[in-house]
This record gives structure tokens, sequence and C-alpha cells, in this order.
């Protein structure tokens, strides 16, 4: 309960600090071109080969994995500043 | 002595009364006629009834009545139906006694267009009736509904129990001579697969119907009902056939019936019985249930699946060998093989390894209350400390719908959303090139590449080999050693990067991290060397 509110708390206040920001919710259409349909049906494609490959889908989600850990560092850094592991001095 | 033999028996007679509490019964049938005629029917629409009579002579108290019929689809609401034991003192049917009960009623019967098995129950807070083997009975069934446009059709028996009587309310169609039922003392008689009727032949099926199934998981088939020998003088097999008509993938299970489970394989293509041996020779059984279950070898894509599951007997055996092939029942369902990727497994896994850490204990609001009668102060400390899986769900789903959907990050968050979602797979294009001879503006000839069926149909084949003997696929046998490379590698990754992030911040302030503490340690190292 005490993580779920410290957790909460923050997120509400992100939310309120920057929702003068525009939201999106898709990416941009170029030139007539939808990258988010085309980023979509990339991804479907991608889907429809790893089923078949199924090894480059396991190396897929490793690399989400990756990512993930990436981001959680990001975070961390934008929370905890310097304080952050190797964060500048 | 004497007081320790009691002490014993005080825990032995609350566990025999116990037993005998927890044994039910055991039901038996008081009045049957399961020899099936398929082609004797009573056909009508709403109200359509029948009356069979039962004779005397009979005892007995009723649990169940049950009956053959087909409902037609259509019209807005769906029938029930009445049931009423009729009773008369004289062998003509015409002395009523006062005895009758109508206490029997079927709930909603939805559309089953195909024999079905129904059965009325006793009607809740009325008393089970009994026979008295002095009187004369008949058994009345009555649909009831007044907006059913599609007939009802009664279907009979063979037998030579005493006919039904001719007054049928709504006649339409061929009337029956008798009926196919059976009245039980307890649970619902167990149909006999005759009369192409599915009732308990094939009581279950799986994956159940309508239901959606991981892709790249194992999945459990398989089938449970009853077989008499009745239906199946000369052995009954099971058939279960999966099929993805878009995806070209079959899988070909097989069990014979009384839990002996003959093989299983899958093949591409095409329904050929891999192992005819075993497919063809029946094994004579006796009555009673099966079940047969295994976890399919066959990959599972993206897309509707049609499962088919019969039962099946020989049209004759001579000198032990099995001629024919005739199928009792069959009954066809739909999953769906949805895809669930192993991202989404270790991201659902997290806060489950989360909550594990807590001994696998559930905790609650209640923990911290004294006056609960569940108070635990190490529970109150889970409960606060730890995050519930729901809670923490919904603070991401509020973070990513509010902050992480704002310019510019939100399109990095969108991507990454669009990598993560459940995906929707789509057929890789086909393409058509045209070739052409001469001069000539026509194509001669087309030249169709369609990497759906070569790339995605050819891997799915080579991925249904198996090993000779295990009968494990080239997936199973190799993948759990990519996914310990795989997960060794991120280790060193992570590991290394965490290591470097130490290495970085010593307060030199050149430190970078992600691995580059080392890389610019040296670099520290050589411009102390040349400016000392």
């Amino acid at each position: 309960m005490l993580v779920n509110l410290l957790l909460g708390v923050v997120i509400v206040m992100l939310n309120a600090l920057f929702s003068w920001l525009p939201s999106v919710t898709s990416l941009p259409t170029i030139a007539g071109y939808n990258l988010d349909s085309a980023v979509s049906t990339g991804m479907g494609y991608f889907y429809t080969y790893s089923t078949a490959f199924w090894y480059v889908g396991d190396v897929f989600a490793g690399f989400l994995v990756l990512l993930t850990y990436y981001g959680v560092k990001m975070l961390l850094k934008l929370i905890l500043g310097h304080r952050a592991p190797a964060s500048h001095h | 002595m004497i007081r320790t033999i009691l002490k014993k028996a005080s825990y032995f007679i609350p566990a025999a009364i116990l037993m005998l509490v927890a044994i039910p019964a055991h039901a038996a049938i008081i009045v049957n006629q399961t020899n099936s005629d398929a082609s004797s029917t009573q056909t009508g629409n709403s109200g359509n009834d029948f009356l069979q009579q039962l004779g005397t002579g009979l005892s007995g108290t009723i649990g169940s009545i049950s009956w053959i019929m087909s409902i037609g689809g259509g019209g807005s609401v769906n029938p029930d139906a009445n049931l009423e034991l009729k009773c008369y003192t004289d062998p003509f049917y015409t002395l009523p006694c006062t005895d009758m009960s109508n206490d029997y009623k079927t709930s909603e019967l939805v559309t089953q267009p195909t024999p079905h098995t129904f059965t009325a129950t006793l009607l809740s807070g009325h008393t089970a009736f009994t026979f008295n083997s002095s009187d004369y009975y008949v058994l009345f069934i009555q649909t009831n509904s007044s907006n059913i446009s599609q007939p009802i059709t009664f279907y009979g028996g063979a037998g030579t129990f005493p006919q039904v009587t001719s007054d049928f309310s709504n006649p339409s169609g061929s009337g029956m001579t008798n009926a196919y039922f059976w009245i039980d003392t307890g649970n619902p008689f167990v149909n006999d697969c005759t009369g192409g009727s599915i009732g308990n032949c094939i009581d279950t099926v799986s994956p159940a119907n309508n239901t959606t199934i991981a892709t790249a998981t194992a999945y459990v088939e398989g089938s449970t009902g009853y077989v008499s020998s009745t239906s199946a003088p000369n052995g009954a097999t099971l058939n279960m056939t999966v099929k993805n008509n878009s995806a070209q993938i079959q899988g070909f299970f097989n069990g014979l019936v009384q839990n002996t489970v003959c093989f299983f394989t899958s093949s591409i293509g095409n329904n050929q019985d891999i192992n005819p041996a075993c497919g063809n020779i029946g094994v004579p059984i006796s009555s009673g249930a099966y079940s047969f279950s295994t976890t399919t070898p066959a990959i599972i894509l993206n897309g509707t699946y049609t499962l088919t599951t019969s039962i099946t007997t020989p049209d004759f055996s001579f000198l032990g060998i099995n001629i024919g092939q005739n199928t009792l029942v069959s009954t066809t369902t739909t999953f769906l093989g949805a895809a669930t990727t192993t991202y989404d497994s270790i991201s659902d896994a997290q806060l489950s390894g989360i909550q594990a850490l807590a001994g696998g204990q559930s905790f609650s609001q209640d923990n911290c209350n004294v006056g609960s009668g569940s108070f635990s102060i190490s529970l109150c400390i889970d409960y606060l400390i730890i995050p519930t899986q729901a809670n923490f769900s919904q603070d991401i789903a509020n973070l990513q719908s509010g902050f992480l959907t704002r310019m510019p990050w939100g399109y990095a968050n969108r991507i990454v959303q669009i990598m993560t979602s459940d995906p929707t797979a789509a057929a890789l294009p086909e393409t058509t090139v045209p070739i052409y001879i001469g001069s000539s503006t026509t194509p001669a000839e087309e030249l169709v590449i369609d990497p759906q069926d070569t790339i995605v149909g050819g891997a799915a084949y080579l991925n249904s080999f198996h090993a000779y003997g295990s009968g494990l696929t080239l997936r199973q046998i190799v993948e759990p050693y990519i996914d310990l490379f795989i997960g060794i590698s991120l280790m060193i990754i992570v590991f290394h990067d965490l290591m470097a992030m130490g290495t970085a911040s010593k307060g030199r302030g050149h430190g970078e991290g992600s691995g580059k503490g080392n890389r610019n340690s040296e670099k520290y190292r050589e411009w102390l060397y040349t400016h000392k």
C-alpha cells in the first residue's frame, strides 16, 4: 500500500506537471505516409515471421527485456537525479 | 484401556459418518428404452410432445428423466420442457389414480440442431416421486414455448417396450412408435452414442469451444465421455483432428477409448493415419467412461482452429480384424490461437515474483486490523510494503495514459506500445511478377511469390518434424538452450553495465556509465600521464 501510494503520488504529479504538453497517442502522418499504421503493420509482419522462425522471436523478447532495463535506469536517473548510479557529479 | 478404545472410537465414528455422507448412493435405472431407432422420429413445432407407456411393476424414486430430441434454430425464445407422469390403475390406461406427478422440468433449452440428450429434474421444493408397483404409468413430455419457428424432433427407440400412445397434441411428420428415454434414481443416465446423439458420448472436449490458446505454447487436447459396449461392440476409437486452413497446419490425434492411448502425432496438409496398424485395429471395450488427454506437439500460430472430435467403430469384425469405419458421433468446436510473447510472460511474472517474496501468503487489510481475528504483524507489513499487482497495473496504466503520452516522448512511448502490445500477426503480402516474352505487352506468365505459404508454411512444416523415439520437435529440443543463451547474455550485459556504473561514479566527474566507465578510466589515466 505504501509503495502503491508513493507511486500514485509521483504519477499524479508527473501527469499534472506535464499536462500542458500536447498528447500524442499515435505516430504522425508525414507527407501522406501514416507512420503509425506502417510500424503496426511492420510489427505484424515481424510477428508472423517470428512465429515461423521462433528463435528470432526469442531474441527479440530478450531485446525487449534489455530495453526495459535501460528504461528503468533512465527513470531512476530522472527521479533520483545526481543520486542515481552512474550520474554525473 | 476401555477409555483408550473409546477415545480412538470417537475419531472413527465421525469419520465413518462422514464417509457415508460423502459417498453418494449409486444411481440405478428404473426403466429405460435405449435401443435407438433414429429413423423413427416425431417432429412438430412448439408444444410438441410425446406419450410413452411405461407399464406396471415399477418401483423406486425418480431422480431424473432423460430423452433425446433436437431443437431447430430461429425464434426469439428458447423452450423448456415440462414432464408429467400420468398414473392409471387399470391396464387399459383409463382409470386415473391419485398419485399424479408433474414436478419435473428442464431449465431453458438452447438450440440443438442435432440429436441431443435432455434431462428433466425435480423442481425445487418438490418431493421426489416414488412409483407404486401396482399402478400403470405413462410418461408425458411437452416442450413449452410459443415462439419457436423451427421444428422440434423427438427421437424414437426400437425396443419392445409398450408403445407410445397415439394422442400427440401437435403431430407433424412421421409419428414414432416408441420413445427413446430413461428414468434414473440418481444423476442423469449417460447416453450410449446410439442414434447419432452426442449426449455424454463426447461429454467434454479440450480446448473448450471458443477458448483462446496462447501461441508458441503447448496446449492440452483431450476429451472425456462415455461409450457403452452396446453402441461399440467391436471397439471404438476417439479421433481428434485440428485444422487451421490458413496455416495449413493440421494435427491428428488418436487415442483408443477406454483410457488406452494409441498414439498421437501431427501431420501437415492431410489427416492421414500415421500409424495405420494402431488406428485400424479396434479394441473391444466394455461400457464405461473414457478420458483422453495429451499435450500436443503441434505448433500453434495465430488464427482460428477447428477441432473435430468423433467416435468411430468398425463396420464389422471378422476373426478379430475390424473392417470399415462407422462414425457414431461427431462434434466440431473452434478455438483461437493468439500470440503472447516471452516479453509478456516476463512482464506478467515481475510482480508475481515480488509477491512471492512474501512466501506465497495472501495478505489483506484485515491483517492490520487488531479486531478482525486475522491480525498478523508480518502480514500487515507485507500488506503495507508489497505493492499489489492490481494497483501497480493501474498506476502504470495511469502513467501510460498521462505523462508518457506527452510530446515528444509520447512518440517513443507509442513505438514501445506497438512493440510490446499483443501482436496482430499480419499475413505476409503476396507479390505477383509478370513475365513478358518478346514485345508483347500482355504477360505470358505470372510468377506468384507467396511468403505466407512458402516461408511461414515451410517453417511450420520443418517445426513439425519429431525426433525419433522422443516425439519432440526441433523447437522443443533446441529452444531451452537458446533461451538459456539469451538469458545468460542478458545477465552478462546487465551485470557489466552495473559494474561499469560503479567504476564511473568514483567522483572523478568523467564517468558516463553504461559500459563506458572502464574506457573513461583508461582515458583518465592517459590524461594524467600526458599532463603530469
